[in-house]
């Protein structure tokens, strides 16, 4: 077994931070009026000199634009499970630890993920699409790794013989006690885990408790550590809060790039692609709309996705200002193999057909991007269809047929008794006569002719075997 | 300076010398060699006319059954009347190839057709383009390179004087016999505009038979 631990120190902030483009400082405030204090600060917070432990007061004074929040826990723990969900690409053994950390089992995932370097470079790319911030450990035993994240990020330990010696010097914080069982220790002149770890362990045992053995024993790999394993969902439904009410497209497709990289990890997880997606977009007054896509073949691509719903947003207008996302997907479809051609002369950065048909269709309409048929009739203007998935049916036979054809058949003006555009038309050919649709009350008794006029244009035109023969024009011969 | 001296030179480029053949070819050896290896791939082709229906969608049905039996596709961005399905199957183009766009607004007609050229998939592209400036044919042309594909753009007569960064120019006017069509070359990569060129263009329709 080998564990990877990711701990989220700033996940408080993160929560509220990551659907925004800017860098504005925030922090977390706790306690009430003239008492209220800085639990935590971000980035831009921190360098204008606020620190922890502060009054919010003093910090409103520091930076005036400062946003002070109260800490939500319930959306915290939602961060998390849907941390769990995306992390379910890199691992099929994921714990949650309450109330910042993930568990993976990864020493089975090595393989496919081409080493423990490889592993984590796309878990740390990964955690940046999302927009949260990580401390990263690598340990045999699950508790090992939760220590070395805490105390000392970026440890990487693969062997069980090096492990004792990773975590001697950490210090006793890591551990899950009471502040005066903490004291205690430290007034026992204990300073560090492999100080500790030296003490009798009987008289240890006796004056600390079980526990305190327990976590040494399960760190050191000495004891089993039974965890529940965290299920993912069955279906995707994921919310952003946004920071500030936003109003502009661009700060929406942002947020929503991070939601769709949390669904592509779910999606990876179950080796799957969707066909349909739902945003909604809250507004202020409890409004929302809705925005439906649909997709010709199943993707997980997310930048694929994220530009269809560009193109979407893009062209339509926000009734209000935007205060939160929700993203969902349901029914997962299984994806196709792709195979790449050799010998293609194609640009590498070539777009699929499917993904262009899908850019189409979303901007300008289902109904304006079609492909066409031929369907088995005699009638010209029943020979074909446009369709949107085609199957060509094998054409009839018969004549000459011109490129185009006119939505309606046109009435040809007569001089003398001659048919005429744009000057007299002189018949070329013989007749090809139709006649069919008897059956379906739509019937026809056509003479087809080819027809040119004297500049040269060629028109398929017909007249009707019935008074009052009248002469249409049909097709041109582009 | 003897003239022999400056053809010794590297970097002078001399107009008579023909670019290494790399288009679609086009079906009528007569325009493969006037073009220098046919339709330029990766490149706008402008074909104007001051009619409709004197022959031009022929002209072009040998390349477009070429580029659908290649298994790329071929988009109509914007047709003026109905692409009639049983003509194209005739002439050999796969009808599961085709995509039919039809945008409303001319703001859309140049967006969908950019995509189309840029996207890779498409072989050709046909356009029907009323309006279109010098700026917007150029983001057009860097689309077709990007995408390798062949932009044909059907356009009147009447812009003929006007410059476009089209890497070929054709004048289409109709000959005396109804099959037959008249081509003149206003521009195309290595060369001089030629003398105008006729064609029988009615063979891709009689010839590909009735299946």
């Amino acid at each position: 077994m080998l564990w990877l631990c990711l701990d989220f120190p700033e996940l408080a902030l993160e929560v509220f931070t990551r659907g925004d483009t800017g860098d504005e400082p925030l922090l977390i405030g706790a306690g009430q009026g003239r008492a209220r204090q800085v639990v935590q600060a971000n980035a831009a917070a921190r360098r204008a000199g606020i620190a922890p432990g502060m009054p919010v007061s003093a910090a409103y004074a520091l930076a005036p634009s400062l946003r002070v929040v109260g800490r939500a826990a319930a959306t915290e723990s939602q961060a998390l499970q849907g941390l769990a969900t995306w992390a379910g690409q890199f691992s099929s053994l994921v714990h949650l630890v309450e109330p910042q950390t993930l568990l993976l089992e990864v020493g089975a995932s090595l393989k496919l993920f081409g080493g423990v370097d490889n592993l984590l470079r796309q878990v740390e790319g990964g955690l940046r699409d999302l927009g949260y911030t990580a401390r990263l450990s690598l340990a045999p035993t699950a508790r090992g790794a939760t220590w070395l994240a805490f105390a000392a990020a970026g440890t990487c330990v693969s062997e069980v013989t090096a492990l004792a010696g990773a975590l001697a010097s950490l210090p006793l914080t890591v551990l899950d006690l009471s502040p005066a069982q903490q004291a205690c220790l430290k007034g026992m002149g204990i300073g560090c885990i492999g100080e500790c770890r030296r003490l009798p362990r009987a008289g240890l045992g006796q004056r600390f408790g079980a526990e305190l053995l327990r976590q040494l024993d399960q760190a050191y790999g000495e004891a089993p550590d039974p965890r529940k394993p965290f299920t993912p969902p069955e279906r995707f439904s994921t919310r952003l809060e946004l920071p500030g009410a936003v109003d502009h497209v661009q700060g929406v497709v942002f947020a929503l790039n991070r939601l769709v990289h949390e669904l592509c990890g779910w999606l990876h997880a179950r080796d799957a692609g969707v066909m349909s997606l739902s945003l909604q977009l809250l507004h202020a007054r409890a409004t929302v709309s809705r925005s439906e896509l649909a997709l010709v073949e199943p993707s997980r691509d997310a930048r694929h996705l994220t530009d269809l719903f560009r193109e979407r947003l893009g062209r339509t207008v926000l009734p209000e200002a935007v205060e939160a996302l929700v993203l969902n997907a349901a029914q997962p479809q299984p994806l196709a193999a792709v195979a790449g051609d050799l010998l293609s002369r194609r640009p590498p950065t070539a777009l699929s057909a499917t993904a262009l048909i899908e850019r189409l269709r979303v901007r300008l309409g289902e109904e304006r991007v079609q492909g066409l048929r031929i369907l088995a009739d005699h009638r010209p203007e029943r020979a074909q269809g446009n369709t949107a998935a085609v199957a060509p049916p094998p054409g009839m036979a018969g004549g000459l047929r011109p490129c185009w054809l006119l939505s309606q058949p046109r009435p040809l003006a007569l001089e003398q008794d001659r048919p005429c555009l744009g000057g007299p038309l002189q018949l070329q050919g013989s007749a090809e006569r139709i006649e069919s649709g008897w059956w379906d009350g739509a019937d026809i008794g056509r003479d087809y002719y080819r027809a040119c006029n004297p500049t040269g244009e060629c028109y398929w035109i017909f007249r009707e075997l019935q008074p009052p023969y009248r002469w249409w024009l049909q097709g041109i011969f582009a | 300076m003897t003239l022999e001296d400056l053809m010794q030179r590297a970097d002078l480029w001399r107009g008579g010398e023909a670019p290494p053949p790399s288009g679609l070819a086009c079906g009528y050896p007569g325009l493969d060699r006037l073009l220098n290896g046919g339709w330029p791939q990766g490149a706008l082709v402008e074909i104007l006319t001051e009619h409709r229906g004197i022959g031009e969608l022929r002209l072009l049905l040998p390349a477009l059954a070429g580029i659908t039996q290649s298994d790329r596709w071929l988009a109509l961005v914007a047709p003026p009347y109905i692409p009639y399905a049983p003509a194209l199957a005739r002439a050999g183009v796969r009808l599961e190839r085709v995509l039919q766009i039809h945008p409303g607004s001319q703001k859309d007609r140049l967006w969908a057709l950019e995509q189309t050229l840029r996207s890779g998939s498409c072989g050709a592209v046909l356009a029907w383009l009323q309006e279109a400036d010098a700026h917007g044919l150029r983001r057009l042309q860097l689309a077709a390179e990007a995408g390798d594909s062949v932009g044909f753009l059907f356009r009147h007569t009447r812009v003929a004087r006007q410059g476009s960064p089209a890497a070929v120019r054709l004048r289409l006017t109709p000959a005396r016999s109804g099959s037959r069509l008249g081509i003149e070359v206003l521009k195309r990569r290595g060369g001089w505009p030629r003398a105008p060129l006729e064609l029988e263009v009615e063979h891709a329709l009689a010839l590909s038979g009735f299946s």
